[in-house]
């Protein structure tokens, strides 16, 4: 489903302050697996997932989605790419915070074409019961603890039924109790076929995939559960240096 | 729609602020309503009477010269009935109708040089010169509640205050019963030649004036003095020489009729019609040249205001379009969010508007005088282009954002 070869991402490239966010990084993912992505803080973890979620762009390299590649498509396709086929759980819930909570899980909706208004609340609402907090609907999301946030913002990513689903760090801000939940909810959404890749720190977490990845200084390669044991906190790394050759 | 809602998201957000723009936004939109209306009104006496000889038609007023003794007015009677034959003096003559049903309409039959020229505004039907009716109905042109092609039923008397008997009771005047039919109809804020004027340096708004239909609901009939004629021996309505009048030279403007101005002149005030039209048209530019900056300076605030706003809604909004962005949007569609916000705005002081000007209208019974929907919306056309421009600000702002920058900040 997901192929990426040899993808370089660099923050603002040619400037002093230039960082290799990516280099050389090349993956598989099979359709419905849960792959894990671990690794230290600064290591490169949220780009990958901004580039497989086709939110942010790439420099070089190819990104195969379902045998396409990513970076010849126009703004359009890529938009739709976002809207349809793939659910984005990001690291701080991304929730709207003058929505509902309804509203919240609605908002992609807004943007798929032939979606009227009361075919996106029955839609919603549906998503909303599926994650377990379909009593929460009309609350606003001030108002809801961490768990439920994380609720909202993977209803939200759920609602188009996208088959892939991306979470960056989806307990990193719950403690263990709701960590558990969420990690169950995420599973039991695995089990139902969907394809979902997570970034995390937290071994309960990397012990639910199927596979993990590991990255360190924009390089990846596999990871198992040793590598959980490493500092969180990353070397610092010379920004001028040139990419390595991938391993 | 879609943006047009997440627009109004955007407009709820900041709901007093944009009240306050909005109301910005409808004093702007009164102010042009102002002064455009008034431009239109001096605009259309000048229409109107475009078709005299300006120069060789004047506007004399013996009414307005009236000392104690009435002798000014007897030289100038008499000096009139010398010359006999030389001019033609037509008045605005005021008829009196008595009504059996609703409101008197006050009348004014014009002479045949006056039809002639004067170019009425009319909303329906055709003028007095053109108009054609049934054996025994007079044409009339009206403003008031009446329909082209109405027949109307009044009695003609002479006006004068009724006379009582040794009862008390008031003795009925004398009167012809009279069939009028409606030739065409003016609009109802049309200005309409009374010759009322009684200053020694007049305007055309005081020959013509603006018709009080619309404030108190008396109708205006106009029709002709040839068709009345006859009715002279019961009805005493003639001609006084005493009265405000135009004068028409046929020959045009000659030695013989200056000699006669200027000793005319001496006994009353007497205006060339250019005169009058170069007065209404000074007075024109000067309502103009004062209104205009209040208004511009007013919708140049309001300006500021929305552009301020509208720049302030978006760095506000950045976040919620990057997550927007997440959910499917094409990035460069915040423009869209933007423009639904402004038509936002613009919706809200669409429906405000006319609460407003029927509230203003009321307590200053200002009426369709100043705020007529064709200059209304000329006004609205306006204002909708300015609020426009805020929408550069947000375009100029986002040139160099991207969403990824608004996604790693926690709220
Ligand atoms: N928009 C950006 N501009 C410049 N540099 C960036 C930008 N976003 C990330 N970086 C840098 O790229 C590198 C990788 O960042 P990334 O956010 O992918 O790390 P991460 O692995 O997700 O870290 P964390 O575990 O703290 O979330 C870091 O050095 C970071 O400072
Ligand atoms: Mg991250």
């Amino acid at each position: 489903m997901i192929e990426l070869k040899n993808v370089d991402k660099t923050y603002n490239p040619g400037r002093p302050n230039a960082v290799y966010a990516l280099r050389r990084v090349s993956l598989h993912i099979e359709e419905g697996e849960m792959v894990g992505v671990i690794g230290p803080s600064g290591a490169g973890k949220s780009t990958l997932l901004h580039v497989l979620g086709c939110i942010d762009r790439f420099d070089s390299g190819s990104y195969l989605l379902d045998g396409r590649e990513v970076s010849q498509l126009g703004d359009r396709e890529y938009s739709r790419l976002r809207n349809r086929e793939i659910g984005i759980v990001l690291q701080d819930f991304g929730l709207i915070e003058e929505f509902s909570v309804l509203e919240n899980v609605m908002t992609p909706l807004f943007f798929t074409p032939g979606m009227r208004g009361k075919a996106r609340r029955k839609r919603a609402l549906e998503t909303l019961n599926q994650v377990g907090i379909g009593n929460l609907a009309s609350r606003s999301v001030t108002a809801l603890s961490g768990g439920q946030k994380q609720r909202v913002a993977i209803a939200r990513a759920l609602v188009n039924h996208p088959r892939l689903l991306l979470a960056d760090e989806p307990t990193g801000a719950l403690d263990q109790k709701t960590s558990a939940e969420i990690m169950a909810l995420l599973h039991a959404l695995s089990e139902q076929g969907h394809t979902l890749v997570v970034i995390t720190h937290d071994p309960a977490v990397a012990a639910v995939c199927d596979r993990l990845y590991y990255i360190q200084d924009g390089t990846l390669r596999d990871g198992s559960a040793a590598d959980m044991a490493r500092p969180v906190v990353a070397s610092p790394a010379p920004a001028q240096e040139a990419p390595p050759a991938a391993e | 729609m879609t943006f047009l809602y997440l627009g109004l998201r955007m407009f709820r957000r900041n709901l007093a602020l944009n009240v306050i723009v909005i109301l910005q936004i409808i004093v702007a939109l009164l102010l042009t309503n102002l002064l455009v209306g008034q431009y239109n009104l001096a605009s259309d006496t000048l229409r109107q009477t475009a078709g005299f000889d300006a120069d060789a038609t004047y506007y004399y007023m013996p009414d307005a010269t009236m000392d104690t003794t009435g002798e000014r007015i007897e030289a100038a009677a008499a000096l009139l009935a010398q010359h006999e034959g030389e001019y033609l003096a037509e008045q605005a003559v005021q008829v009196f109708l008595e009504s059996t049903e609703g409101k008197d309409p006050m009348t004014y039959a014009y002479g045949p040089e006056t039809i002639a020229h004067l170019d009425a505004t009319l909303g329906a039907g055709v003028w007095l010169d053109e108009a054609q009716t049934a054996a025994g109905r007079i044409p009339c042109v009206t403003v008031g509640p009446y329909r082209v092609g109405e027949v109307l039923t009044f009695t003609l008397t002479d006006g004068k205050p009724l006379a009582l008997d040794e009862n008390g009771e008031p003795i009925a005047r004398p009167g012809v019963q009279l069939e009028f039919e409606v030739v065409g109809t003016l609009q109802d804020t049309a200005y309409i030649l009374t010759m009322n004027g009684m200053s020694n340096d007049p305007r055309l708004d005081e020959i013509l004036e603006l018709s009080i239909y619309e404030e108190e609901g008396t109708p205006i009939l106009l029709c002709r003095q040839a068709d009345l004629a006859q009715y002279r021996q019961q009805v005493d309505f003639s001609f006084d020489p005493a009265d405000n009048a135009l004068m028409y030279f046929p020959e045009g403007r000659t030695a013989a009729s200056e000699a006669l101005v200027a000793s005319l002149s001496e006994h009353t005030w007497v205006t060339p019609l250019s005169e009058a039209r170069a007065r209404t048209q000074e007075e024109r530019s000067k309502t103009i040249q004062t209104l205009l900056p209040v208004i511009l300076a007013l919708l140049f605030i309001g300006l500021v205001a929305l552009v301020c706003l509208t720049l302030l809604n978006t760095m506000r909004s950045l976040r919620t379009y990057a997550l927007y962005y997440i959910c499917g949007m094409r990035w460069g569609d915040h423009r869209k969010i933007c423009l639904g916000y402004v038509v936002c705005l613009l919706l809200g002081a669409a429906v405000l508007i006319g609460p407003v000007m029927y509230l203003l209208g009321e307590m200053l019974s200002l009426g369709e005088l100043i705020f007529g929907w064709n200059n209304l919306a000329f006004s609205a056309g306006i204002v909708a282009l300015a609020a426009l421009v805020p929408l550069v600000g947000p375009a100029l702002l986002m040139r160099r954002e991207t969403p990824l920058d608004y996604l790693n900040e926690s709220w």
